[in-house]
């Protein structure tokens, strides 16, 4: 199977005050077409770190990482935009949706800087990823007017409508109870077998550990198990 | 998505929309207004100078005159042969021109048999000068510096010659009253072209006004040929050139200075603005400018913090939401703009608003008929506020283009914020 994510002994460090912070330590890793994988470790591990660099967020202090074999090194910020907004959804732990759009709006955000699509074929695409998240009837509602569960099938909507290779959340059901959690992780797992995304995560939740495929365990910037 | 994003957030802290909305337009309303007086004081200048100064608007001397005329007034002065080759030659721009008029000025003693006082006469054609106060611009712009008894007394200079006008102030000094007792007379003396002394009887047709408290007290205004008969020539010291509504001033003066070439003798032809020949003018819109300037300054200093205040906290509190952008697949120029079409959006609202609430205030005080007496002006004018169009556009582009160098200033600082710190932002 193919490596939509390839991390090659990636080195990042922060500094804090006087002091630096080794994050990540020469880790490598690969990420296949497809794969359900949980990124998991304490606290300061180097997890959240680790995502924000295989999402083109921030800039590894050496090391490389391929997306679809492309190197993000070698990419300028416009560049790696264009990558973000065609390869790469984002799931946040607190939904981050606009609070003055609609819930189409919303989920259309991505879909509006490609200036090859038609109104017509963004809305058939709105609509479609609303309806895989089960809210395309509450497509006219503001996320205020939804509850936790729902403003994060939006944010889930909102990664899927490009139809990226690659799905990454960061603490997904942290700011959910439980019962919404589970339904979260159902629909994750369903669009990860219909829609044939891979899905790459970090999470504390044990409950979605128990459901996926592949576990990486992280601790001081290296793998430690997996 | 970006322009209607730009017009959704202008809805999200509606307390500081209105705040910065108003701001733009207190300061669109008072750079609008400071035009507005500075525009109505100008075309005062400009009608008083060309019309009730007999400056025309292109004033014609021989070269050097204005230095030496005094001096070697025969020397300088326009023969009657040479006033009639620069009238050829203004003949030429027939269509341009409306009429022209002849001058000359000089200093001399006004007496009525018991009380003589020094005076600087100016010399006016009965015809000119009743052409140029009824021109419609007096009406119009410089009411307030012609008296009402000049308006009325045009037709008693055009019927006479001999009658000469005097300021209210110089009247009160000799107890001149109108008309003059049949005991009465007026006598100018003064020196001709030759340096002899000689004199005139006058009669006193009518009062003026300069405008200028410095002049109230001894300028008058003497018939042309009078001042001629005075002075022993049938020559004169200046031409006035008058043009016609929409002629262009600066290309007649380039293309008739060209044609003056033609001449034997050599001219000197200055705009009725010009510092050399009209002081009071340049003094004034220098002053005008320069207050104009520094008000500008305040203001537009006022409005950009006010924007670039907003602007700054509309980030801060959207931070999170940026990153989201970012993360998306904006970049940074697509964020960039979503800010500054947030901010042009407010600021042409703010326009609108401004544009309407100023000429509501120019109307109502001018309704108000404020009057005043400015500095080393006669009398009180009205504190008119003359709400202009392409003032109101030039203001609303200068406003246009702060708001624009504001929100550009802060978003290239804003941008250097690192995406990831932006998404880590736990918001404002």
């Amino acid at each position: 199977m193919e490596n939509v994510v390839d991390i090659k002994n990636v080195f990042k460090s922060y500094q804090l005050g006087s002091t630096e912070v080794h994050a990540l330590s020469g880790l490598s890793l690969q990420i296949k077409k497809g794969e359900f994988a949980a990124l998991i470790g304490p606290s300061g591990s180097g997890k959240t770190t680790l995502l924000n660099l295989v999402g083109c967020l921030d800039n590894a202090d050496s090391g490389d990482i391929l997306i679809e074999d492309i190197s993000v090194h070698d990419l300028n910020e416009d560049q790696k935009s264009e990558l973000r907004n065609q390869k790469i959804g984002f799931i946040f732990q607190s939904f981050n949706l606009i609070p003055v759009l609609s819930v189409f709006e919303n989920v259309e955000i991505p879909l509006t800087i490609r200036p090859d699509m038609t109104d017509e074929q963004r809305s058939q695409r709105v609509m479609s990823a609303l309806k895989d998240v089960g809210l395309e009837e509450l497509h006219r509602n503001r996320p205020d007017q939804l509850s936790g569960g729902q403003r994060q099938r939006v944010a889930i909507a909102r990664a899927l409508v490009t139809e990226p290779s690659l799905i990454l959340a960061d603490e997904p059901t942290a700011n959910l109870d439980s019962k919404t959690a589970h339904h979260i992780i159902d629909l994750m797992l369903e669009l990860n077998k219909k829609r044939h995304m891979t899905f790459f995560f970090c999470t504390h939740d044990e409950k979605l550990m128990s459901r996926v495929q592949r576990i990486v365990k992280i601790k001081d910037g290296v793998i430690e198990t997996e | 998505m970006i322009f209607k994003l730009a017009y959704l957030n202008l809805f999200r802290n509606k307390r500081r929309t209105l705040s910065t909305g108003l701001a733009i337009c207190i300061g669109f309303v008072g750079l609008n207004l400071l035009g507005a007086y500075i525009f109505r004081v100008k075309k005062a200048l400009d009608t008083t100078s060309v019309y009730s100064a007999l400056h025309g608007h292109v004033k014609l001397f021989k070269e050097d005159s204005l230095v030496q005329f005094s001096l070697k007034p025969k020397t300088f002065i326009f023969s009657k042969e040479e006033l009639g080759q620069v009238q050829n030659i203004l003949n030429e721009f027939a269509s341009e021109i409306d009429y022209t008029g002849k001058n000359i000025n000089g200093s001399g003693l006004l007496s009525n048999g018991k009380i003589s006082h020094p005076i600087l006469f100016y010399s006016f054609e009965p015809e000119i000068y009743a052409k140029s106060l009824t021109q419609p611009d007096i009406t119009k712009w410089a009411k307030d510096w012609v008296l009402p008894s000049q308006l009325k007394n045009v037709e008693v200079f055009r019927n006479n010659n001999e009658v000469m006008s005097v300021t209210p102030k110089i009247a009160n000094i000799m107890s001149l009253t109108y008309p003059l007792a049949s005991n009465e007379s007026l006598q100018l003396a003064g020196r001709t072209l030759d340096g002899d002394l000689n004199a005139v009887n006058l009669e006193l047709g009518a009062e003026h006004t300069t405008g200028l408290q410095f002049l109230e007290d001894i300028l008058v205004l003497v018939p042309f040929k009078k001042v001629q008969e005075l002075l022993g020539t049938e020559g004169a010291e200046s031409m006035s050139i008058y043009l016609k509504t929409g002629s262009p001033l600066l290309s007649f003066k380039k293309r008739l200075d060209e044609k003056l070439t033609r001449l034997p003798f050599k001219i000197d032809s200055y705009f009725y603005y010009d510092e050399r020949i009209n002081s009071v003018y340049l003094g004034t819109i220098g002053f005008l400018v320069v207050m104009g300037a520094f008000f500008v300054f305040l203001i537009g200093t006022a409005v950009s913090l006010t924007i670039v205040n907003s602007l700054t906290m509309g980030i801060i509190e959207r931070t999170r939401e940026i990153g989201t952008l970012y993360a998306v697949g904006f970049k940074k120029r697509d964020v960039s703009k979503m800010f500054i079409y947030e901010n042009l959006l407010l600021c042409l609202l703010a326009i609108c608003a401004g544009a309407v609430l100023s000429f509501l205030f120019s109307a109502i005080v001018n309704s108000l008929n404020i009057r005043f007496t400015p500095p080393s002006v006669t009398g009180k004018i009205q504190f008119r506020l003359v709400w202009n169009l392409t003032i109101a556009s030039a203001v609303a582009v200068f406003t246009l283009l702060l708001t624009l160098i504001s929100s550009v200033i802060v978003m290239k600082n804003k941008s250097k914020i690192k995406l990831i710190d932006l998404l880590n932002d736990t918001g404002g």
